[in-house]
């Protein structure tokens, strides 16, 4: 099922650019050049509303704040203001996100693609990131189907990077959390642990080495 | 020196003259009252037997007179001196001597009489006087006019005058006489000044309160003197302060909303241009092709663009008075990513390797997650544009203890000199090395160093282990 978007943006130039953005994407776009109330009906419909904030006709706070008094839709707010008023009232209302211009339209699509995949019931005991899915208190992962056993260790550091999707560990903070004796705590076991870790899993370029933090798990996603 | 302390000086000072006179004053009293004593007893010997044995024989008349008790013992008013003419016991004797009405003696032994003794029983009186040396000590002469002389016209009594009456003014009874009333003069005049000096105390103290709070309304005075006036004075000042104040105060708020405007003006065309460029970009390397020369130049010179109008905003912002913080709860470490994010796409167009890791659970902090986004982003930014092909940033962010927080951005780009990295947090600041180009002309880490300084975090540069630039945010915790 496709993503429905509504975008609400009075700028013909840079709507028909998030417009493209989004559709390249691969999302369904309904592109309003003026601010309106959003029918509940049409809410429905929407997995995600991009909203202007200096529109004509209506303004994109009274927009939102109509929608939120039927509608959850994630609501990514967008301002040419770096200004905390708008920010903080824009939240307050019920806005889930908020970019300000300018951005470029990587940044854009991170933050629709932050919305969109937020999933509103997380499993606490399920781990899934990318070809990997763990449940937690198991030692072993699931890798593209494949069964794959794995010690104590090498479970913690998995589950330690699986947890922080986009974002890299620092060494420091595998080696003190999860390297229990003292003696074990050199950088080079870290190393060792990861470099089997890596072989277990099979997959080339799937836990990477991050350039002055440590390691992160490469699922092809954005941040 | 103080008021209070240069009043009570001035009143000693000038107390000193009025003491002075009044010695004076007093000194000169006493000699009146011993010429007129004396010219009471001279006139007194000289009559009957004694006047006409010196108009017998003048040449040879002359006589002593036991001393005045005037002389001894003050205060018993005039009495002319008892005893037998010539006596001559006693220990201050008065020698008489008898002078013609043309003022001369026929005795020899009488001495010449000073011409101002003459000129003025001359002129006015019957008597005149002034103080002499007699037999090496302090003397008094004075010059009587006889009624009825003729070789005996005017005597010259010459007599010591007692030590007492010269070396001893301050006598406790006369001179608590004046001096009591003169000390509670001087004490009035300190108390009644007194008084005006706090007044004025107060009014200092009633001004700089109302400095501290915006020039307000000082507190009324019922008076009616200078002092009222000077209070008056002080209000009205006040008064064109706070309308100069709330007039500069319109006018600032006129240019930053200009400014904002302005601002938010250009942002919509540069995320236009921006998008455009991406695409282009996109489209050239869809095509098997590099990106140019010109289409780097053009991407940098708009990213540079977007972070120098963010922090033009910003640094309005910083300089519009509002210094505090505003304290929210902001999650560290969503911010850290967002910051991140933004300047990924230029970081993978410059072929820089661009990464980030956050704790695990939201980081909380108090502060201003505009304000603190914007400084963070300033430091991404400058380790991203002032960095080489296939170099890298790293932004980490670590928990320390409870409620403390260390986030560093380091890059192994071209470094800054030892002495340049403090420079470097100036406004203006413009260094030698490759890293000259400091965003907004200094703007970008002088913002976060402002930033940083208002949430009470420490901001440090350091050259980092690959040589490149370190920069970190401290909580005080950490």
């Amino acid at each position: 099922m496709s993503v429905q978007v509504l975008l609400i943006e009075d700028d013909q130039a840079l709507g028909a650019q998030i417009v493209e953005h989004l559709k390249r994407d691969g999302s369904k776009v309904i592109w309003w050049q003026r601010g309106e109330t959003i029918a509940p009906d049409l809410a429905k419909e929407l997995n995600l509303v991009v909203l202007d904030l200096m529109l004509p006709g209506r303004y994109g706070l009274d927009v939102l704040k109509d929608l939120r008094t039927f509608s959850d839709v994630p609501v990514l707010v967008l301002s040419a203001r770096n200004d905390k008023e708008d920010k903080v009232r824009a939240l307050k209302l019920g806005a889930d996100d908020y970019l300000t211009k300018p951005f470029w339209p990587e940044e854009l699509l991170a933050r629709v693609t932050a919305r969109l995949r937020r999933p509103v019931i997380q499993n606490p005991d399920h781990l899934k990131a990318g070809p990997l899915s763990m449940h937690l208190g198991e030692q072993r992962v699931v890798v593209a189907g494949n069964v794959v056993d794995l010690t104590p260790l090498e479970t913690g550091l998995l589950s330690a990077l699986m947890k922080r999707p986009g974002s890299a560990v620092a060494r420091r903070w595998l080696v003190e959390n999860l390297l229990e004796s003292e003696r074990a705590r050199a950088e080079r076991t870290l190393d060792v642990h990861i470099s089997r870790l890596r072989k277990k899993l099979g997959q080339e370029g799937l836990i990477e080495t991050v350039w002055g933090i440590g390691y992160r798990l490469n699922t092809g996603e954005a941040s | 020196m103080k008021l209070q302390t240069r009043l009570l000086i001035t009143t000693l000072l000038a107390s000193v003259p009025l003491v002075l006179s009044l010695l004076w004053y007093e000194r000169r009293s006493r000699f009146a009252m011993i010429e007129a004593s004396v010219a009471t007893s001279v006139l007194d010997v000289m009559r009957g037997e004694t006047l006409e044995d010196c108009e017998r024989s003048p040449s040879t008349f002359t006589a002593k007179m036991p001393p005045n008790p005037l002389m001894h013992r003050r205060g018993r008013g005039l009495s002319p001196g008892a005893g037998p003419v010539g006596d001559g016991a006693g220990p201050m004797p008065m020698r008489l001597y008898a002078y013609g009405s043309d003022f001369h003696a026929q005795n020899p032994e009488a001495p010449t009489l000073a011409s101002e003794l003459v000129e003025a029983v001359r002129d006015k009186r019957g008597v005149a006087s002034r103080p002499i040396d007699f037999d090496g000590r302090v003397g008094f002469e004075a010059l009587v006019a006889i009624p009825g002389g003729k070789a005996c016209s005017y005597v010259l009594a010459r007599r010591p005058i007692p030590a007492m009456l010269l070396s001893s003014p301050f006598q406790l009874r006369t001179s608590v006489a004046w001096l009591l009333p003169t000390l509670g003069l001087l004490g009035a005049v300190y108390l009644g000044l007194g008084l005006l000096v706090r007044r004025v105390t107060k009014l200092t103290r009633d001004v700089k309160a109302s400095a501290k709070t915006a020039y307000a309304e000082l507190p009324t005075d019922s008076g009616n003197d200078e002092l009222t006036e000077l209070r008056q004075a002080f209000q009205d000042a006040g008064r064109e302060i706070r309308s100069q104040l709330s007039s500069l105060e319109a006018s600032e708020l006129v240019l930053r909303e200009f400014l904002a405007n302005t601002t938010h003006d250009v942002m919509l065309p540069l995320t236009v241009l921006q998008g455009h460029l991406a695409a282009l970009a996109a489209e050239k390397k869809a095509a098997g092709g590099l990106s140019t020369e010109a289409m780097t130049g053009a991407l940098r010179e708009s990213y540079y663009i977007g972070a120098l109008l963010r922090n033009l905003a910003l640094a309005a912002k910083l300089d519009g008075g509002k210094r505090e913080a505003t304290h929210e709860s902001v999650d560290l470490g969503e911010l850290t990513a967002r910051a991140t994010t933004r300047h990924r796409f230029m970081a993978a167009q410059q072929g820089i390797e661009l990464n980030h890791a956050i704790p695990e659970q939201p980081l909380l902090v108090q502060g201003d997650s505009v304000s603190i986004e914007q400084a963070v982003s300033n430091v991404i930014y400058n380790a991203v544009a002032y960095n080489r092909t296939g170099g890298h940033v790293a932004v980490l962010l670590e928990q320390q203890g409870d409620d403390g927080f260390v986030l560093q951005v380091t890059d192994d780009g071209p470094g800054v000199a030892e002495d340049e990295l403090a420079h470097l947090v100036e406004r203006h600041y413009r260094g030698d090395s490759a890293r000259s180009r400091s965003q907004g002309g200094g703007l970008g880490l002088n913002i976060a160093h402002r930033v940083a300084l208002l949430h009470g975090w420490e901001m440090r540069l350091v050259t980092s282990p690959e040589g490149g630039l370190e920069v970190s945010f401290r909580s005080p915790q950490a």
